[in-house]
Order: structure tokens, then C-alpha cells, then sequence
């Protein structure tokens, strides 16, 4: 594509909120991440992103707008499955595979009721689908998650190595149950629209595996995740434009190209 | 809470996981403050039950556990109470956490020890270098001795130990006791040590209670050892040689 071209191109507002919402869901999915992937719940987003799936097509079914129903949707779904898992003790994989296939039967109801879902955008991403609300919705749930870490790192960083152990030094593990739950269900709702939902997960745990291979602290961790999380989102919406391919796909495809490199440098002994 | 009160009041207790198959059932006991206690039992018979139940972790179905004299479902003040949880140094697999960043989380109360303070205290080599270690990188033992200290941070006046010797050698084991002898001396710290190690304790003890679900002894090693009481605990005959040393 010629430059001309490409400028012409990122005068487009679609574009531009492409953008955003890749900066968007490239902060938030690698936050989020850094807490579900060590609880053992790494496919969260593949489970909650389904029960956004069936939100859309339920949605449509009764022609109401999916946002709204879809972050209701996942922060449901995702805090019955850390409900699951603390209350019921069952592992993460079964709660998540519950959620998943809850998820994926409503979406199917919905649709064999006549719901028209763009099925190739739902599950890939589409550029299209991005609209403002679920940008300031997604950069306010950015800073006030963002600010809650920064302020609550200490109960923050117990709360993901163990519940006990939080708990026995007086943190609240309820509220931060909760919080996560919320934060993570936002997260995924926003960034559903562009990277659908079959490569969220991608995006929520392939930044965080890359990041735990090179930093040394728990800080270093989240600050590196986030960072690839953030490349990874906008050149592959970068890429989406040159090879017109799906958004999800493209990013995907450089987030794993990162963890490439990162696992070589891993290798080499470099820790940061 | 005057002088003589208990620090640890454990009143006809049971505890259930499951309901109608409780892990514990009617214990009661109290522990004062500096005793250094050793909760014995075998695998299973709910050592780790009970300093759950002292740690607000699990709810008695029947029977009342009070701590400083407080109902432990009312008690607010943890950083009071140092916990190690058993086979805790699995929490770290794979997790990026420098030791000074997991210490300075733990510690929350005034007044509590820095990071090397309490590095220095359990006995760890280098700890100004360790504290920019991974934690999942660091040996079984030195996990155990960052542990210890993550438990201590707080210069706790309740210190709940859950199989604290399983990763250290008989050395350390030695090590351990004599710290904890000291910081009863130094800070008055009420100790509890849950151990299946019958020769972890064979020369330390001052007290010991027995559990095997129930409570089954409660008084000094000396009479422990030759009693039925150990027998009725592990199901077979055990004889401890004590050493002088």
C-alpha cells in the first residue's frame, strides 16, 4: 500500500477507533491476565468471551443492542466461575468448560431462533464493530484498574498467589473477587469487537506467558505484559489494514512472533 | 486482655469440610502466651484443620475458637498472627515475584521488620541479594526460610507453623527451634507447630497436643513418650531414643 494510501487510511474514524480500541484491549487483556493465567484459568477469556457471543446473538434475537448485554453477560459468567472454583472448590478447567458451554448453547438458541449474527465478525474481530461507548468504557475500567493495583499491590499480588494465604494477612478476597470478575468481564466485552471471541484468550494469556519468561518481578511482569500486549494489538491491527486479514488473527500471529523472540532471549539468559 | 488470658482458646470445636464427616471433632484446648506448642498427629487426623480454624480460614460448625480473646469470626487484627500454610512454596511455580517484592506485600503492619531484617532472622544467606531473586528460582529450603520470614514481617504475636520442616535438613530443623526459642524470649511470640515429625520435636517440646480428629494428649513430651497415647495416634508402636543434645 503506497503511503498516500496508508494516511488516507488513518483519517478514516473507523480506523482511528480501531486504533484505540486495540491500545484498549492491549492494556487491559494483558492486566487482566496477569491474574487469571497464574490461577490456573487461562482460558477465562475463551469461556467468558462465549457468554459475550451469546449476549450479542441474544441481543439480536430480541433487537436490542448486544454492548450493554454482553458486559453483563461476561461479568456474570466470569464471577460464576471464581465462584466456582472458591465456593465449590471444583478445578478451573471444569468451572471454565461449564461457563464455556453455557455460553456456546444460548449463542446456538438464539441463532436457531432466528438471531442474525455476523458469525466471521463475532468470532474473528471485525475493524467495523468497534464504536465509542465501548472505548470510554474500556479506557475508564483501564485507569481504575490500573490505579486499584497500584494502590492495592501488596493484597494484590497475595491475592494471586493464594487465597490462604491473603487472606490470612487480612485481605479482603471477597471484594477482590469481585473487582476482578468486573474488570475482567469489561475487558472482554471491549475487546470481543476486535479480536472476536475465539482469540481473546490469545491475547490475554500469550502477553503474559512471554512476560513471565523474561522479568524478574512480579512488577516487571505486569508492566512487560501489558507493553507486548500493547505491540501485539497494534501492529496486528496495522497488519489487518495491509493484508486485509481479521484483526484477532493478525495480532495473534505477532504476539506470537514476540514470544518467539522472547523465548529465545529466555534462552540466552536474559532476565530483565 | 490480661496476663494469664489465652491466646488461643479452642472450645469443644468440630469442623466439617464434608458435611456429617468432620475433620476435626470436639478439640478443645488453650494455649498461652510465649508457649511453644507442638501440634502432633498423623496425616490426615487435622493438624492443619485446626491452625486453619485459629487463622479465620475455615468456620467451626460447633464449638467457639477465640484468639486474644477475641471470636476468631470477629478478630480483625491478622497482622498479630504469622501463618505458614503446608507445601506453601508451590504458590510460586512459574509466577514471576522477587522475595522483596512478596516480604514488602506481606508486611502490613507498623512497626514491622525490613525485608533483610526478617531475611536476616531466618538464618538466609545474602539477603540483600536475595531479595531481587525470583522466589520460583531459590532451592526448596531457602523458599521454606523466605516463607518463615513472610510469616515473621509482621513481628507477629501469634506464629501458626503448618509442617515447616518438610523441606529442611535435620540441621535446620535445629536451627528453626532455636529461633523460635528465642523470638518466645525476645518478643514473647506464642508459637503452634503442626508436625507429623515425631523426631522433629522428640528433645523440644515443652508441650504437645495430640490430634488424630479428636484431641487424644495434651501435655509434656515426657509423657508422651513411652505412653499408649502415641501408639493410639499412628495405629503401631513408635519408640523415640532421646539424645542428650
Amino acid at each position: 500500500m503506497a503511503t498516500s494510501g496508508l494516511l488516507e487510511v488513518f483519517s478514516e474514524p473507523f480506523v482511528l477507533r480501531a486504533l484505540a480500541a486495540a491500545a484498549v484491549s492491549g492494556y487491559l487483556l494483558p492486566l487482566v491476565g496477569g491474574f487469571i493465567v497464574p490461577r490456573r484459568l487461562s482460558l477465562l477469556g475463551d469461556s467468558s468471551s462465549h457468554f459475550a457471543f451469546a449476549a450479542i446473538a441474544v441481543g439480536a434475537l430480541f433487537g436490542v443492542s448486544g454492548i450493554f448485554l454482553a458486559y453483563v453477560f461476561v461479568v456474570v459468567g466470569i464471577f460464576v466461575v471464581l465462584r466456582l472454583v472458591r465456593v465449590l472448590g471444583v478445578s478451573g478447567d471444569q468451572a471454565l468448560a461449564v461457563v464455556l458451554a453455557s455460553g456456546a448453547a444460548l449463542a446456538s438458541l438464539a441463532i436457531s431462533r432466528g438471531a442474525r449474527v455476523s458469525l466471521g465478525s463475532v468470532l474473528f474481530g471485525s475493524l467495523l464493530a468497534v464504536d465509542e461507548l465501548d472505548l470510554l468504557a474500556g479506557a475508564l475500567v483501564a485507569v481504575l484498574a490500573s490505579a486499584f493495583v497500584y494502590r492495592n499491590f501488596g493484597g494484590v499480588l497475595l491475592y494471586t498467589l493464594s487465597d490462604e494465604l491473603a487472606r490470612s494477612r487480612g485481605v479482603n478476597t471477597g471484594i477482590y473477587e469481585f473487582l476482578l470478575a468486573v474488570v475482567a468481564g469489561l475487558a472482554v466485552a471491549v475487546s470481543v469487537r476486535v479480536a472476536g471471541v475465539l482469540l481473546v484468550t490469545a491475547v490475554m494469556v500469550i502477553p503474559v506467558m512471554t512476560a513471565s519468561l523474561l522479568s524478574t518481578s512480579f512488577k516487571k511482569f505486569l508492566g512487560l505484559a501489558v507493553l507486548f500486549g500493547e505491540l501485539g494489538l497494534f501492529l496486528g491491527v496495522l497488519l489487518s489494514f495491509t493484508l486485509e486479514m481479521a484483526p484477532g488473527a493478525s495480532s495473534v500471529f505477532v504476539l506470537l512472533a514476540i514470544l518467539g523472540v522472547s523465548a529465545a532471549l529466555h534462552r540466552a539468559g536474559l532476565r530483565i | 486482655m490480661g496476663a494469664g488470658e489465652p491466646v488461643v482458646e479452642f472450645n469443644d470445636v468440630t469442623v466439617s469440610y464434608v458435611r456429617g464427616t468432620p475433620a476435626i471433632s470436639g478439640v478443645s484446648f488453650r494455649v498461652f502466651r510465649d508457649e511453644l506448642v507442638f501440634l502432633l498427629g498423623p496425616n490426615g487426623g487435622g493438624k492443619s484443620t485446626v491452625l486453619r480454624a485459629i487463622a479465620g480460614l475455615v468456620r467451626p460448625e460447633r464449638g467457639t475458637v477465640r484468639v486474644f480473646g477475641v471470636d476468631v469470626r470477629r478478630f480483625r487484627e491478622w497482622w498479630r498472627v504469622g501463618y505458614l500454610p503446608q507445601a506453601a512454596s508451590s504458590i510460586f511455580g512459574g509466577l514471576p515475584v522477587s522475595v522483596g517484592e512478596f516480604l514488602r506485600s506481606c508486611r502490613v503492619a507498623e512497626g514491622g521488620l525490613d525485608p533483610v531484617e526478617a531475611l536476616e532472622l531466618v538464618g538466609a544467606d545474602g539477603p540483600r541479594q536475595l531479595l531481587g531473586e525470583r522466589i520460583d528460582s531459590l532451592s526448596a529450603g531457602n523458599v521454606q526460610k523466605v516463607l518463615l520470614a513472610g510469616s515473621l514481617v509482621n513481628r507477629p504475636s501469634l506464629l501458626l507453623l503448618d509442617e515447616p520442616t518438610v523441606y529442611v535438613d535435620q540441621r535446620g530443623v535445629s536451627a528453626l527451634i532455636e529461633l523460635l526459642e528465642r523470638l518466645r524470649e525476645e518478643w514473647c511470640l506464642t508459637v503452634i507447630l503442626a508436625t507429623h515429625d515425631v523426631s522433629a520435636i522428640s528433645t523440644l517440646a515443652n508441650r504437645v497436643i495430640c490430634i488424630n480428629r479428636g484431641s487424644l494428649f495434651d501435655g509434656p513430651i515426657s509423657e508422651l513418650l513411652g505412653s499408649e497415647s502415641l501408639c493410639r495416634i499412628y495405629g503401631f508402636h513408635l519408640y523415640l531414643v532421646r539424645h542428650g543434645h
